[in-house]
């Protein structure tokens, strides 16, 4: 037991803050923020120098062969500038699907370039409607000639403006994968009483359409192929997100990325390591509006001293230190045990291998639910705590955009509304605690 | 980063789990519970514990420990609070006193005073808090006058834990030199309390029989050699205390043990499939985890040889706040039949676990630095913020 950083892991704490403190300061998010791209063209290419977009990437592959967790140290201090980058969605997200249900040729073609950083993947799993990520997709795969045929609507895409390819997860009819649930056979089935008793249970995740007699599926599109329509959405979070409208888009043989049995779970693994990095993001905002909570406290001076020296500010501040600090400890612990559950084989490739059950099916995806799911649901709660006092220190400047601090709150807000709200994410651990 | 125990810590930690299932009585319910039989108990524990050299496992060999590493001594002390802490009042030598006196202590007083702490056979208590001195502790008039070879002590203490047990012992603070300002001028006294001149007035408590006490001492004369640490200079010395004493009781063990047990009751009870249920028992169990968590980042720092006052004290906060949850949303889930609350009770859910749970918790954020001091020390240590006024 040892719940301190690494040497190295601090050195690159240390590296990506300087930089970030460098070379992203507030002014400059905002103009980014209003621009057409949304991302700093030349932040991408100092991540992806620093090998940031390879850290996840196995060395057969030329990639850095890291765990989550080192990911979380630089995620957390790119989200202390708020930096807007398509780094998680594209080299988290997208890249470990890849990894889990990717064919060798498919491999080969996307996660060399994805972890140098000259391409962008982006999943495009959210619909009009949803609640969360792990709900059953409408979007549908019809056969059509040699091939199928895409069509669907999917929305709050992130970065699919410069995509070079979307991972599109696809309703797949009869196919049944109810076996894949973590846990499946010893967590007694739920009754009519549990809530989301259906495809979208948590805990139950990737068992997604069984109750239906469906499947999922992941395909791959490209976001420039007839059919495909993209639009800017506006959800205030920081990031450029889009709606992706998908009408009768070939989908070939080789566009289909694992069979459904493996697609799922695959999926769950991938929603797993991306709550946690994009909690670490979320952290980062969160420690810095406490710096500036703390700064404001210090300096402002009301009837003749300074606003901290009254116990209601000074009090606030102290709870939101420690909300940050706990979660700051649950996201780690959660970011360890991804890495115990999921390593790199001798090959470089993230081991799949050995959880690939003789229906061809992919195993135990659900290691890592209690961690990922106290990390999640603690940190929604928390952080939205730490925004409110950050913003009742500050009074009425908070609340101006020439203020720095929105740039944070607003990050945090749609943080606690992505990849699984409190009451999600707690049913998920009572499950794991086997209520 | 490492999250898991290494192998050699997880079979200490099993070995102490058999023994606790060997000795602790099929219905024991804890040293807090309203069991007056539960006090003699400990003392039997606590002998056999220390004639097998297990009560002071984690203490340098020289005091009669083994040197048992740092996480060795968590499990332990984890294992020991979740079950309700059988080793009863002689868990403040462990984690406090007897560190203190190894700290300050001169080498006769320690040859003194740390043997019989090993060997399970001494109850101590302390003296700190006065009528007109709680959170403002520096307030304190209890005085002590120097005679030279030996000190008089007038005053009157208050909270005062286990002194009725009775107590043998007693790790006073007192006003050594009134003109020297608040925080300096007090020292640190170790008070025989079969002393002539100590009377003792148990203070019937919300949580029982056996907790608190108000302590006259009407000029009780106390030798030399029992002043611990410099003189005039016991407020370092009891603040060092203070630090240990936060960092030393795993709260989040007994909060997690008492969880655990509301989620096999309403497993058992048919209730596990409510929303509600299902939402409060996840919440309060993720609470356990983050508070554990804070912990051993305490315990991580301590191992890297560093003082990690403000991390204690953010890792206390959690961990009393969620002891208080624990109990009153665990009443909540009970309902009406979580009135009944005494073991006595033949219909008490969990035999009172959860209601006792409730009212052992109220002082929680009370003792040893009130949540208020706390957040004061956090505001000032770690963020830097001005002295509240």
């Amino acid at each position: 037991m040892d719940l301190t950083l690494s040497g190295e892991q601090r050195l690159l704490a240390d590296t990506v803050r300087d930089l970030v403190e460098r070379e992203c300061p507030p002014d400059l998010v905002r103009e980014i923020e209003k621009s057409e791209r949304g991302y700093g063209d030349g932040h991408w290419k100092t991540l992806a120098g620093l090998g940031l977009t390879g850290l996840l990437l196995g060395e057969e592959f030329g990639g850095a062969g890291q765990g989550v967790l080192d990911l979380v140290v630089a995620a957390e201090e790119l989200g202390r500038g708020a930096m807007p980058t398509p780094l998680l969605a594209s080299a988290v997200f997208a890249a470990t699907v890849i990894d889990l249900a990717g064919s060798a040729a498919q491999r080969a073609r996307w996660r060399p370039a994805i972890g140098a950083g000259t391409a962008i993947a982006t999943m495009a799993v959210l619909e009009p409607g949803a609640r969360d990520e792990w709900g059953a997709p409408d979007a549908a795969l019809t056969p059509h000639g040699a091939g199928h045929r895409l069509t669907g609507t999917k929305i709050l895409v992130p970065y699919a403006h410069v995509a070079d390819v979307l991972v599109v997860t696809v309703k797949v009819a009869g196919v049944a994968v109810a076996g894949s649930a973590p846990g499946a056979g010893s967590v007694p089935a739920a009754d009519a009483s549990t809530p989301g008793a259906d495809a979208s249970t948590p805990g139950a995740g990737v068992a997604a359409g069984a109750g239906s007699g469906g499947g999922r599926g992941l395909v791959l599109v490209d976001p420039g192929a007839p059919g495909v329509t993209l639009r800017r959405q506006h959800d205030g979070g920081g990031e450029p997100v889009f709606e992706v409208v998908l009408r009768d888009v070939e989908v070939n043989a080789e566009d289909l990325l694992g069979t459904p049995a493996v697609a799922g779970p695959a999926l769950a693994v991938a929603l797993d390591r991306m709550t946690v990095a994009s909690t670490a993001y979320a952290i980062g905002g969160a420690q810095r509006a406490l710096d500036l909570s703390v700064e404001h406290a210090r300096s402002r001076r009301q009837f003749g001293q300074p606003i901290g020296a009254f116990q209601s500010v000074a009090h606030r501040c102290v709870d939101m230190l420690t909300d940050v600090e706990a979660c700051r400890y649950l996201c780690y612990q959660a970011a360890w045990k991804l890495d115990a559950a999921w390593k790199l084989d001798a090959a470089g490739k993230l081991d799949a291998a050995g959880k690939v059950d003789t229906a061809g099916r992919l195993d135990a995806p659900g290691a890592a639910d209690f961690e990922v799911a106290a990390a999640k649901s603690f940190a929604n709660d928390a952080i939205r705590r730490v925004f409110t006092h950050a913003h009742q220190v500050h009074g009425a400047i908070g609340f101006s955009m020439e203020h720095d601090l929105q740039l944070h709150s607003r990050r945090g807000k749609t943080f606690e509304l992505s990849y699984g709200g409190s009451t999600w994410h707690r049913e998920r651990v009572a499950r794991a605690l086997r209520l | 980063m490492d999250f898991e125990f290494t192998e050699d810590d997880r079979a200490f930690g099993r070995r102490f789990a058999d023994l606790l299932d060997e000795k602790l009585p099929a219905d024991w319910q804890g040293f807090f519970a309203e069991d007056r039989e539960a006090l003699a108990f400990t003392r039997e524990f606590c002998r056999d514990l220390g004639r097998d050299g297990l009560l002071t496992v984690s203490w340098p060999r020289e005091y009669g420990g083994q040197e048992a590493g740092l996480w060795k001594q968590t499990l332990l002390r984890e294992l020991m609070t979740a079950s309700g802490e059988p080793r009863g009042p002689q868990y403040m030598n462990l984690n406090y006193i007897g560190p203190l006196i190894m700290k300050f202590g001169t080498a006769a007083q320690k040859a003194r005073f740390l043997p019989p702490m090993a060997r399970g056979e001494v109850i101590w208590t302390q003296g700190f808090s006065e009528p007109d001195a709680g959170s403002d502790l520096a307030a304190l008039r209890t005085r002590a006058v120097d005679h030279g070879d030996h000190f008089v002590v007038t005053g009157q203490k208050i909270w005062s834990s286990y002194a009725d047990s009775p107590a043998d012992w007693n790790l006073l603070l007192v006003r050594t030199n009134p003109d020297a300002g608040r925080r300096r001028g007090m020292s640190v006294l170790l008070v025989d309390m079969t002393s002539p001149g100590i009377t003792v007035r148990p203070i019937e408590s919300m949580g029982g029989w056996h907790e608190i006490n108000e302590v006259f001492y009407d000029e009780v004369r106390v030798p030399r050699d029992c002043l611990l640490g410099p003189l005039d200079e016991g407020w370092g010395v009891i603040g060092s205390g203070l630090t240990l004493e936060r960092i030393g009781i795993p709260r989040y063990a007994r909060a997690q043990r008492v969880v655990e047990r509301l989620c096999d009751h309403v497993r058992e009870t048919g209730r596990a499939g409510e929303p509600d249920v299902r939402q409060k028992l996840a919440d309060l169990r993720v609470r356990c985890e983050a508070a554990k968590l804070l912990a051993y980042r305490a315990i991580s720092l301590v191992a890297t040889g560093a003082n990690p006052a403000a991390e204690a004290s953010t890792a206390r906060i959690h961990a009393t706040l969620l002891e208080q949850a624990v109990g009153q949303v665990g009443l909540e889930i009970l309902g009406a039949s979580g009135r009944l609350g005494s073991p006595a009770e033949d219909h008490a859910p969990l035999h009172g676990l959860v209601k006792q749970q409730w009212v052992h918790n109220i002082p929680a954020t009370i003792g040893a630095g009130t949540l208020e001091i706390q957040k004061n020390i956090v505001a000032q240590t770690a963020l830097g913020l001005p002295r509240s006024r």
